[in-house]
């Protein structure tokens, strides 16, 4: 027993074993971690100096990590420039490049002459030319230099050259000071880093008199440099137990996720043999069902692979739903979800293709089966209206569940995030909709019959399904679609059913499905992103009202407590070279003033209340600190509205100032405003780098298209968007009728043009307030435009399918005619198109670029012109001045540069606040003043938001200077963005290229069809099968080879019966000739015989008797040879000759069933053996298995079933088809000589397959018959192994 | 017989319509300031104690269609009442309760809210985020519109 089961194991029961093995050790992992907790414990002291040493290590060396980077990086460089700077080869242009190769962007670096002037600089500047020296550590030594937006890793060298020495400072950024909410703003942060490594808090110090702190709490450890110099210090909170404890649970938590998915992963590799060797195809696909679920039921429950992942694909804001108790409540989850779903939906298809008749039969059927198939068929019609159901809540719950906006991403190709999602919308309704089909082939098999009235039926199915659709959606309480969108559906699907029935064989017709998935998911995203964006009109309500008083002054509080409770912003007070306009940034930058895109300023004041520093975006007004009643002392935080003037009932202001104390000391104010207006919605008056990127709406309108009007008692109080509408116009608001909740929706025309409105109606203190929101009524062009934006990334995928399905078929295809053709097709059509849409990209592009230059460039002249008058007109005024009043009055803004310095700047905070850079960048310098060009458009960057920058040459005064405007202060708009240019241009593109596959295949198809008939047709003709006639629908040459052939087969049918007919002429004369020859020779003896005892009988001889015994003794030998001879031929007439040999039954039926690829009938064949050896002659076994196939088609049959399997020394070959049938009476007779029913028939392939079979010790017989189809059996003996 | 059927159907018609009396003399608009304070205080007293306990599902209850989430890790924006599900759930996994409570309460107006502490721990660390919660009138209910963590 203990042999058998070993033996088992040995087998696929090892992994039996396996899995014993990981449940000891998931139990394992069970017992040993509360063990652990419990060492931990017990060992605290210990544990916590050890990992008190492993925090410092691994900080130490991730420290160290940066440090060698820039010394390798700064050693790389000093070469560069010590290589490239040697007096032969000096100039401007070698400086230029090298500093501004693209593999220092993330470094900073300045070249000083040995003057101390900056003679080379990239893009960064980190330290001031006049800041450098006195040196603040010796040359060499890496230390950290600490700007007032940020800390970096720097240090500073010399490069020799010749006798002079160059100063090369090099400074990398370790540590951003402020933190801004936005997807532009690169974050750099080695505290962060080290925070997240470790489950304590840390903290960094790039200063070398920071002070050590070791106590029972904080322990701190130096950073040294290079030299060992203390530059730095890293204090952290010593781990606690609970700490560490939640880590250990949380990796204990990882490990068992891994051991449950190997367990089942193993558990199905056990019993996979037992799988493929169940027979029954039902039983097969729940069981594969089944296991599909609980893998996926198993997935989830362990978090696997969530629980490994740390980015966005798992983020539930960008989808998530609580259907299925959240096995789709991330894009991750979703994916898996999908891919498990996909599986089972190609199971379940590939079932229903290979197990529904599609030729009903009413004449045969009884009524009560009738009526069971029409019920049936109504209950299947049920379930995919049902299942349209299901992709519409499903499509729609993914554009309202999530915060991604699949027609709004800038990109043409747009991020992984959206990729994937659109991959799990694809790979979804592909699962639907080859559901769908399934269903509707089930319902085909059911009702349409395969004869005369086949169309009408057609027609009737169509209709019916039509209008179960449209009653479907119109009698929904609750409809998620139109009847338009569903009828799309239904034709889609149906459209693509009856092409699957009319050839089950295509593989490409997983493509088609792919292709309407596609445009069912695109136009139903499109129709629910529609319902969205009306939504958005009531989000956009509630996001107005939510800007409330209360929210505003939740807001400066909020502000104000955490900027005094920041040790960090104290200290500013203390210092004496304290940038407090970049102090107040920092707090703005930290603050929810920020991520809530408010018009808002922060202010620092001395003790004295005198203004140290601010920071403002959106506003240039100066709230004076006198709104507060300064006359008393303000020894604790106020916060409150400030009274506007009389002019200004749109605008509110809400303000707080809080002392800040060192002890009981009062160092100083910090004040926070917030000017709210409905004109500054969403930030729309502050520039795009530094605000949250995304309205809080979460962009799903173009919020620059809303209009929005506030009534103040049925009066317009004031209007965002560029209409101020009349009394009149806003009638319809103020009569609309509103619903319980005092909402209402009309439809607006203003000015000509539709605009749905939401109104929100609130009583607010005795006044009646009316919010009205609106958006212009899209045009049909923009949901073309939104479907080509998301067809672009489909037509990817499916190409991947095309691509895919190809390769897989291309092993069993040949280089055939029809593949050339279509490769032909396709290169000689894509490459054209892609070339033009590269074409048309870069004319766009260069257009778009055009048009910024010239917007541009028009600003500057304005500016230019506007100083130049206004010196001409007051000759002494200061330049600054005029700088200044051309900023205000053109509403332009603009920097002037002299030389490399930067000498006004119209937005002066942000520069203030050191966000932007003070000197001329690198290659405009050396294209303006060393190329002398006049002016330069220059690509930037502010964090990673891209900007244009055009710069000019201007001359004021007989003074040159540079003046400078850019698109991130000045905005411009252009009719369309690259990107949806591109959008537009590859989306049609790709369309086109979708079009040209299909059309490449179809007509591939159509060409190569004639030309694969002859070519299947030659081969049945090789294989002896002279019955062969190709239809001719063909035109032309085509036509007439066909003809040809067909002439050519029959003559060579009627020659091969003449042949036959004079082979067995001249057979039988030699037969004759053969057989009277051996007749003779017994006759003669016998005859001589015979006279022998006639004379011996008439001379009465006395030996008569011994003559008698002698002749009759040869007179029988010579009947005996007779008869010998007549057993010979009867042998040889019974017995062809046959050329036995070893053969395998599998590649002979396949290379039959290929023969019949091209006639109107679908060949199953399924095979449990992968060979099947036996001694046979192929090239008979062929004949039958031809002379079958081609009784079934000649039957009617449009489906037959070829299988082989083996049972007690014989393979069993069955044939089962589909066709009339045989009528009963004649079934008896078939394997009789001249039997035939067929008009142009011998009666003699089936006799013959019976003799050869039977000599071979097979045999073959008729199963069964009946109008349903017929089954032969063939049995064929096992080839004995000796 | 009949009869007794007519006055069945006399009955449910008018349990439907004292039903629908009911229910539109429920809408908060119809209440008065008093009883739409007490609303909205019960409303705060019962969302106080779902953020103790960390119970996502009881908080999901009042959100609105569309609910304005700001939290400290980043996640701002409108949010679905299935995505704002997932999203809390995931912080209040991350950040998980000490104690909360709220300090400042306003219930009057068409928006009241209220303001508190949120103290929490997460991986290991202690702190503290201020919470501002805001409500809206919505049918018979009031509903959370905003819920900043800061």
């Amino acid at each position: 027993m203990w042999k058998k089961s070993l033996k088992k194991l040995k087998d696929d029961r090892k992994y039996f074993a396996i899995v014993f093995f990981i449940l000891v050790l998931l139990f394992l992992t069970a017992i040993i971690n509360p063990l652990i907790i419990n060492n931990i414990k017990k060992n605290w002291s210990a544990k916590l100096s050890e990992k008190i040493s492993s925090i410092e290590k691994e900080s130490i060396d991730a420290y160290k990590g940066k440090e060698n980077t820039l010394l390798t990086v700064f050693g790389e460089l000093k070469t560069k420039l010590h290589k490239n700077l040697s007096p032969e080869h000096t100039s401007y242009k070698n400086i230029v490049e090298i500093v501004n190769d693209p593999i220092y962007d993330d470094y900073s670096i300045e070249i000083l002459a040995p003057n101390g002037r900056m003679i080379g600089w990239n893009k960064n500047i980190v330290i001031p030319e006049e800041e450098v020296f006195p040196l603040d550590y010796p040359l060499g030594e890496t230390y950290f230099y600490n700007s007032d937006l940020a800390s970096y890793l720097s240090i500073v060298d010399t490069v020799s050259i010749e006798s002079d020495q160059f100063y090369l400072i090099f400074n990398k950024i370790v540590e951003k000071k402020y933190n801004l909410r936005s997807s532009y703003f690169n974050n750099v942060s080695f505290t962060n880093e080290l925070n997240e490594r470790f489950y304590t808090s840390l903290e960094v110090e790039y200063t070398p008199v920071a002070g050590v702190t070791r106590d029972n709490r904080k322990y701190s450890f130096e950073i040294l440099n290079n030299k060992n110099h203390k530059i730095g210090l890293i204090t952290f909170v010593k781990p606690t137990f609970n700490s560490n404890i939640e880590s250990i649970q949380s990796t204990t938590a990882k490990i068992q996720a891994i051991l449950i998915i190997l367990i089942f992963v193993f558990i199905f590799l056990g019993f996979y043999k037992d799988y493929k060797k169940i027979k029954n195809k039902y039983i097969r696909a729940i069981i594969f069902i089944v296991l599909c679920i609980a893998a996926r039921i198993i997935l989830f429950i362990s978090s696997f692979p969530t629980i490994f992942i740390k980015n966005e694909i798992i983020d539930p804001a960008y989808f998530s739903s609580t259907w299925g108790w959240g096995v789709v409540k991330s894009p991750l989850e979703f994916l898996i979800t999908n891919l498990f779903l996909v599986l089972i939906s190609l199971k379940l298809f590939s079932l229903i293709r290979h197990s529904v008749r599609n030729d009903a039969e009413y004449r045969k059927d009884k009524i009560l089966i009738i009526i069971v198939k029409s019920i049936v068929s109504l209950a299947l019609l049920f379930v995919i209206l049902m299942l349209s159901r299901g992709l519409n809540a499903s499509i729609k719950s993914i554009i309202f569940d999530s915060t991604l906006r699949y027609f709004k991403e800038p990109e043409l190709i747009p991020n992984t995030l959206v990729l994937l999602m659109n991959f799990n919308i694809l790979a979804f309704s592909f699962s639907i909709l080859l559901l769908m089909i399934g269903l509707l082939i089930i319902i085909n098999g059911l009702l349409i019959p395969k004869d005369e009235h086949r169309n009408k039926f057609l027609i009737g199915e169509f209709i019916l399904l039509l209008a179960a659709g449209i009653f479907f959606v119109i009698y929904q309480r609750n409809p998620l679609t139109t009847v338009l969108i569903n009828s799309i559906l239904i034709v889609l699907v149906y459209a693509i059913t009856i092409k699957i029935i009319s050839d089950y064989k295509i593989f490409y017709n997983y493509v088609y499905i792919a292709l309407a998935a596609s445009i069912i998911s695109i136009t139903l995203l499109n129709y629910y992103n529609s319902q969205l964006e009306r939504e958005s009109l009531k989000t956009t309500a509630l996001e107005i009202t939510r800007a409330n008083e209360g929210y505003f002054l939740y807001l400066i509080n909020q502000t104000l407590d955490e900027a005094s409770r920041n040790k960090y912003y104290k200290q500013y007070f203390y210092r004496s070279r304290t940038n407090f306009d970049a102090a107040a940034f920092k707090i703005w930058s930290g603050s929810l003033l920020q991520s809530e895109n408010i018009t808002s300023s922060i202010q620092l004041y001395n003790n004295l209340l005198e203004e140290l520093g601010s920071f403002s975006v959106g506003t240039n007004r100066k709230l004076d600190i006198k709104e507060f009643d300064t006359s008393r002392t303000i020894d604790e935080k106020i916060v409150g509205t400030i009274p506007l003037k009389e002019n200004e009932t749109e605008t509110s202001i809400f303000s707080g100032i809080i002392p800040i104390y060192d002890n009981t000391i009062k160092i100083g104010y910090i004040k926070a405003d917030i000017e709210y207006n409905l004109n500054h919605l969403w930030g729309s008056n502050i520039p795009d780098f530094i605000k949250t990127s995304e309205p809080p709406i979460n962009s799903v309108l173009d919020f620059k298209e809303i209009k929005i009007f506030e009534l103040r008692d049925n009066k317009l109080l004031q209007a965002y968007g560029n209409i101020y509408p009349s009394k009149e116009q806003i009638e319809p608001i103020v009569n609309a009728k509103y619903s319980q909740d005092n909402e209402a929706w009309i439809k607006l025309n203003l000015n000509g043009e539709d605009y749905t409105a939401y109104l929100m109606k609130e009583d607010l203190n005795g006044s009646s307030r009316i919010f009205s929101v609106l958006y212009k009524e899209k045009q049909f062009t923009w949901n073309l435009f939104n479907f080509f934006k998301l067809f672009i990334i489909h037509s990817l995928f499916i190409i991947v399918l095309f691509i895919l399905l190809f390769a897989i078929k291309i092993r069993s295809v040949k280089y055939s005619f029809r593949t050339q053709l279509l490769v032909t097709f396709l290169i000689i059509s894509i490459i054209p198109i892609i070339l033009l849409a590269i074409y048309n990209r870069q004319v766009v592009s260069q257009r778009s670029q055009t048009t910024i230059a010239n917007e541009l460039n028009e600003r500057v002249n304005y500016v230019e012109r506007h100083v130049n008058h206004q010196l001409q007109v007051h000759p002494e005024r200061d330049i600054l001045e005029a700088f200044d009043n051309a900023g205000k009055e053109l509403g332009v803004s603009f920097e002037i540069f002299e030389n490399t310095n930067q000498i006004y700047n119209s937005d002066v905070q942000y520069e203030k606040a050191g966000l932007f850079n003070f000197k001329l960048l690198p290659e405009v310098h050396y294209e303006l003043n060393y190329l002398n060009y006049r002016d330069y458009l220059s690509k930037e960057k502010i964090e990673s938001f891209p900007y244009n920058a055009y710069y000019k040459k201007v001359n004021f005064n007989g003074n040159n200077y540079v003046l400078s405007v850019n698109d991130v202060f000045n905005k411009i708009y252009l009719p369309f963005s690259p990107a949806e240019v591109d959008i537009f241009l590859f989306g049609v593109y790709s369309f086109a290229v979708i079009i040209i596959i299909l059309l490449s295949t179809i007509m591939a198809n159509r060409f190569s069809k004639p030309v694969r008939k002859l070519t299947r047709a030659t081969g049945s003709i090789a294989h002896g099968d002279f019955n062969i006639q190709i239809e001719n629908e063909e035109k032309g040459e085509f036509k007439d080879l066909i003809d040809s052939f067909n002439l050519m087969t029959r003559e060579l049918k009627k020659n091969e019966a003449e042949l036959a007919a004079l082979e067995r002429e001249n057979a039988w004369k030699e037969m004759a000739r053969q057989v009277a020859h051996e007749i003779k020779n017994p006759l003669t003896p016998m005859k001589l015989a015979m006279q022998q005892l006639m004379a011996s009988y008439r001379e009465k001889s006395d030996k008569f008797d011994i003559i008698f015994e002698r002749i009759s003794a040869t007179i029988l030998n010579q009947i005996e040879n007779l008869s010998q001879i007549a057993s010979e031929f009867s042998n040889f007439a019974r017995m062809p000759n046959y050329k036995l040999e070893v053969v395998d039954l599998i590649p002979i039926i396949k290379d039959v069933v290929n023969l019949f690829t091209e006639e109107q009938i679908r060949i199953n064949y399924s095979a449990s053996l992968s060979s099947a050896k036996c001694e046979a002659d192929s090239s008979q076994l062929r004949r039958i298995f031809i002379n079958l196939l081609r009784n079934s088609i000649q039957a009617g049959a449009t489906k037959i079933n070829i299988k082989i399997y083996i049972d007690n020394l014989f393979y069993y070959v069955i044939f089962e088809d589909d066709g009339k049938g045989i009528e009963e009476q004649h079934q008896s007779r078939i394997f009789e000589s001249n039997f035939t029913t067929k008009e142009k028939g011998m009666g003699l392939g089936l006799k013959l397959a019976k003799r050869f079979l039977e000599g071979i010790n097979g045999d073959i017989c008729l199963d069964k018959s009946s109008f349903k189809g017929t089954t032969f059996q063939i049995k064929i003996p096992v080839l004995e192994e000796k | 017989m009949m009869n007794k059927f007519w006055i069945k159907i006399l009955i449910l018609f008018l349990l439907f319509q004292v039903n629908d009396g009911y229910t539109q003399n429920n809408y908060l608009n119809k209440l008065n300031s008093k009883q739409k304070n007490s609303a909205a205080r019960n409303v705060f007293g019962d969302i106080e104690n779902l953020i103790v306990k960390g119970d996502v599902a009881g908080l999901s209850k009042y959100l609105s269609g569309q609910t304005y989430l700001s939290l400290s890790n980043g996640k701002t924006g409108y949010y679905s009442v299935n995505q704002a599900y997932y999203v809390l759930e995931d912080f209040f996994t991350i950040y998980k309760v000490n104690n909360f409570r709220f300090d400042n309460l306003n219930a009057s107006g068409p928006n009241p809210y209220a303001t508190g502490t949120y103290a929490y721990s997460s991986k290991g660390k202690r702190s503290a985020a201020q919470v501002y919660i805001s409500l809206k009138g919505s049918g018979t209910n009031w509903k959370i519109t905003q819920i900043t963590f800061n």
